[in-house]
């Protein structure tokens, strides 16, 4: 190995450090005894390993509870957003209309809107209607907002389908709801997967919302539990790291899931993140 | 009842006329090749026939109904695709059968039907495969067994060979030619290769910008090009061009070219006026090497000699133009060798400078009366 | 044929071309209308709503407040310490972010740019942080920060940026760097992940070409691969500023705008007001100025943009 290699690995491997070490340390708290806490605080790894965390904070806690609210509200989003914009992601692929320019135009604004400027109204728009302190409320406003990003990326899906396929349909005895159906969404349902999963881990990320529109803990989802539980029980860390490992989980398998459209992805939602 | 007619056809997009004022009768049975340089509108005007463009103006009839606010599946056609658009995610067998699938028929007249098509097309060991796994020309049968099972009024292809290797563009061409003559179903086929366009077609409808320029039986069209377009457009290597003016020596009309060379016209073209502007047309087949003694002939020096085994082609600067002889021999000339060569004068096409159209040839004429 | 029957054809043929006309218009609307709907009815209706709170007096904490107050809330932002405060941080959190962001991922997708043994698992490693959920990535540094259990301050005391362990999260003059250490980490695989895949997009025969030509690898790298990476990263760093400006959750988290305000940017400034005060007129003011400002920022990039294309 030459001189060069050794330097590019080098600095691949302090990439890898840097990316991987606070996670690295959340796990390694996670599974510290709390009697080790202060006298091993700067270790690499403590000198005794216990699951203790984390059956406590499975059978002791509400996480198990925010957990599922959690799964529930990213779920139902990422289906309703990648239907919707299934919808809206074939419109734009495939038709030339009046207002397309406009329409994603608008979409691509929403996306650079300050979230910010919309809370309070939606608040206030959401509580005489029984839609806060309510998952089916965050699951509306988190569809509304992924629903610009999803459909750019489902129409990027949809442009890797040649046109040809469903003119061939059509032309063979399909209308063009028949020839979508049977043709062009078989064929883009690795896209549809992929969507749904960029939007459940944007689902399963989202504070802001939640925060303003839940303040009852049986309808909280996870980040609104954890930061609770962070400032109630402040020094209860190992529950409070194991807590985080366990809201890493469903992250990183969705992550893994979608790795092969990163790139897509992220050039479609260039503006989402 | 499957012939096709066209009327007064318009097609724009936005402010751009693609289409202008097309008219064509095709008959049943027909199998008319639309050809012409990319852009020229071809695929347009199939694509209306398919009902995959909307018209702006004008008719098209296929059989006895007027089709154009029918939707494709309701128009009775099959079309191939440049890229056979075969769907990636069936068999070969559901790819063929799709179209009766989607009509709701018994699943052993689908199966009848689409083992009939393999047989003669020779697909029957792949009906399990999935495109991906077949060769080019595989892909390319199962595209036209996919038209074939549906049996439809009427075939499109879309330069269906386009995407095929020379050996395998030949080989089809003779496939979809012997198809057409079992068939016999009116077929409408787009290329930009002329020589598929010669050796499938019944006939030629060549287009340019929009325009039909001609409409005719092969051999009419490359013998008697309307107008400069569809001569230079039809025959490789392309016809040579030249300006000259009509002049009068001895009695008879000539044709005296812009550096002096003068040119006997023939017989058919004695009719026109002395100081015509003509453009001349003259194919490469048309025009010979000969020894410096001959009569009347021309000398240039060679730029380019192309031999591709059967034929040998020479190109040379002639009358401030580039010059091409197609010789059947073997010259054994070299570049910078000069040659003296002569035309077939009989062979020569005139257009006029203006218009571009073709020139009558009054001899010719009267021979096709006869 | 009869009179009546080719009446009966012509009119099915005319109702048949209303349908096809009617229905080629309305096509593409019927696949967009869900999306439509609920953008307008989530979106753009608190969008404007919004727009009119930022002048109306609407604290929920107080019941007499209501009412159009006009530019009454523009006013007090002008004398408002903490707004001007936060419009500096602002700045400092989207450019250093930024700026760290955008040439460590540079760096990384240059590195990752070439085969080697494990190449699909570093790639898959290093793009980790981007999905670990960003309240997640908050609270981990958080407590990296924190010397009871994190590591971090001890090691600023052994390479003696600091004299003793303790949590510079609650020092005002240092807070500000703890998310935006946070905002680096987290932000690096986007920038890495978008040049990677123009990096790659870049014929492999121009690089041939160029060593042919006796190019040496810096002027390779200036002379094709940064100009075939420019409007990519025009357009990433453009849309990305303002994604990080808007960019709130690891403040709060980490932070909550303290000590002191030291570490409030606008976004985190407008929630805290919004959410802690529940004071929303205010908060929609403010939040009214930031789109001001981040629509000049786009505006003048895309006046540079046309203006150097056109140069």
């Amino acid at each position: 190995m030459t001189f060069k290699n050794i330097g590019h690995r080098l600095a691949i491997l302090l990439y890898v450090i840097f990316a991987l070490f606070p996670l690295y340390w959340l796990l390694k708290i996670s599974v510290t005894p709390n009697k080790l806490l202060y006298s091993e605080g700067v270790r690499l790894w403590p000198s005794e390993f216990t699951w203790r965390n984390f059956e406590l904070v499975m059978t002791q806690s509400e996480f198990p509870l925010f957990f599922a609210n959690s799964l529930t509200v990213s779920f139902s989003t990422a289906i309703l957003t990648t239907l919707i914009a299934t919808g809206a992601g074939y419109a734009f692929s495939r038709f030339s209309f009046k207002g397309k320019v406009v329409i994603s135009a608008i979409l691509l604004i929403t996306q650079m809107f300050p979230l910010v400027m919309v809370l309070a109204p939606i608040y206030k728009i959401m509580a005489p209607i029984g839609l806060t302190n309510s998952l089916l409320g965050l699951v509306l406003i988190y569809t509304a907002f992924n629903v610009p990003f999803a459909t750019f990326l489902m129409q990027s899906f949809f442009d890797g389908i040649p046109q040809d396929l469903e003119e061939s349909a059509m032309v063979e005895g399909c209308t063009r709801f028949g020839a979508l159906r049977r043709v062009i969404v078989p064929l883009t349902l690795p896209g549809m997967a992929a969507t749904l999963g960029f939007v459940f881990t944007a689902a399963w990320s989202e504070l802001l919302f939640a925060l303003m529109l839940i303040s009852d803990n049986k309808v909280s989802t996870f980040p609104v539990g954890l930061l609770n539980f962070v400032s109630k029980f402040a020094v209860e860390w190992g529950q409070m790291m194991a807590a985080g490992v366990m809201a890493l989980i469903p992250a990183c398998l969705f992550f893994a899931f979608i790795q092969r459209y990163l790139v897509q992805g992220l050039t479609a939602g260039a503006v989402k993140g | 009842m499957s012939a096709i007619k066209i009327k007064k056809l318009r097609k724009q997009f936005g402010s751009v006329e693609v289409l202008k004022d097309i008219n064509i009768d095709m008959h049943d049975g027909e199998f008319v090749i639309l050809v012409g340089p990319s852009g020229c509108g071809k695929s347009t005007l199939l694509r209306t026939i398919a009902g995959l463009e909307t018209v702006t103006s004008g008719d098209i009839m296929i059989g006895d109904s007027r089709v154009n606010d029918l939707a494709p599946k309701d128009r009775d056609i099959s079309m191939v695709f440049q890229s056979y658009a075969l769907y990636p995610h069936m068999s070969v067998e559901r790819n063929m059968g799709f179209s009766l699938e989607v009509q709701k028929r018994p699943e052993h007249e689908i199966s009848t039907a689409v083992n009939k098509a393999a047989q003669v097309l020779g697909l029957s060991h792949l009906l399990k495969r999935k495109p991906k796994e077949l060769s080019g020309g595989q892909r390319q049968r199962v595209a036209m067994g996919r038209a074939i099972v549906r049996q439809p009024k009427v075939f499109l292809f879309d330069e269906p060979l386009s995407n095929l290797d020379a050996q395998l563009r030949v080989q089809m061409r003779l496939e979809i030619k012997s198809l057409h003559q079992k068939l016999a179903t009116t077929i409408v086929y787009v290329t930009h290769d002329q020589v598929e366009a010669m050796t499938l077609a019944d006939r030629i409808v060549v287009l340019n910008e929009g325009i039909i320029q001609q409409v005719g039986a092969p051999l009419e069209i490359y013998d008697k090009p309307a107008n400069l377009f569809v001569a230079s457009f039809m025959g490789a290597p392309s016809m040579n061009f030249f300006d000259a003016q009509i002049a009068e020596k001895a009695g008879a009309k000539i044709l005296r070219c812009t550096s002096g060379t003068e040119l006997t016209l023939g017989s058919g073209y004695q009719h026109l006026e002395k100081g015509m502007q003509v453009t001349c047309g003259i194919r490469p087949e048309h025009c010979e090497i000969v020894d410096a003694e001959y009569q009347g002939c021309a000398s240039a020096t060679v730029n380019v000699v192309e031999p591709t085994g059967i034929s040998e082609q020479l190109y040379f600067d002639f009358e401030g133009g580039n010059f091409c002889i197609y010789s059947m021999e073997r010259t054994g000339l070299n570049n910078r060798d000069s040659i003296n060569f002569t035309m077939d004068t009989q062979q020569i096409h005139l257009f006029d400078m203006q218009t571009t159209l073709r020139i009558a040839n009054e001899v010719s004429q009267v021979k096709t009366a006869v | 044929m009869n009179s009546h029957t080719v009446a009966a054809k012509t009119t099915r043929s005319s109702q048949q071309k209303l349908k096809l006309v009617i229905s080629q218009l309305i096509e593409p609307y019927l696949y967009l209308s869900p999306a439509l709907i609920i953008i307008g009815l989530i979106i753009i209706t608190p969008t404007l709503v919004g727009l009119s709170y930022a002048f109306q007096s609407i604290e929920l904490l107080n019941p007499f407040s209501k009412g159009w107050v006009g530019l009454a809330h523009f006013e007090k932002m002008m004398g408002d310490r903490y707004f001007f405060k936060a419009l500096g941080n602002t700045l400092d959190w989207t450019l250093i972010s930024l700026f760290f962001q955008f040439s460590l991922g540079l760096g990384l997708a240059m590195l990752l740019n070439r085969q080697f043994g494990g190449r699909k698992l570093v790639q898959a490693l290093v793009f980790l942080p981007w999905a670990v959920p960003t309240f997640l990535s908050g609270l981990t540094w958080a407590w990296l920060f924190n010397p009871v259990i994190g590591v971090l301050p001890h090691w600023m005391t052994d390479l003696g940026l600091i004299a003793e362990p303790f949590n510079i999260l609650s020092d005002p003059q240092l807070a500000m760097y703890g998310p935006i250490l946070a905002n680096i980490w987290f932000g690096i695989p986007f920038f890495a992940i978008t040049l990677l895949a123009a990096l790659q997009s870049i014929p492999q025969d121009l690089y041939e070409a160029a060593g042919i030509d006796g190019a040496s690898p810096w002027q390779i790298f200036i002379k094709i691969t940064l100009p075939f990476l420019a409007p990519m990263i025009a357009i990433t760093v453009m849309l990305r500023t303002i994604w990080i400006a808007n960019f709130a959750d690891l403040i709060i988290v980490m932070t909550s705008g303290g000590p002191a305000n030291s570490t409030q940017t606008l976004p985190s400034y407008i929630f805290t007001t919004a959410y802690r005060r529940l004071d929303f007129g205010y908060a929609s003011a403010m939040a009214v100025a930031l789109l001001i400002l981040l629509m000049m920022y786009a505006l003048i990039l895309l006046h540079l943009r046309s203006k150097l294309f056109r140069g």
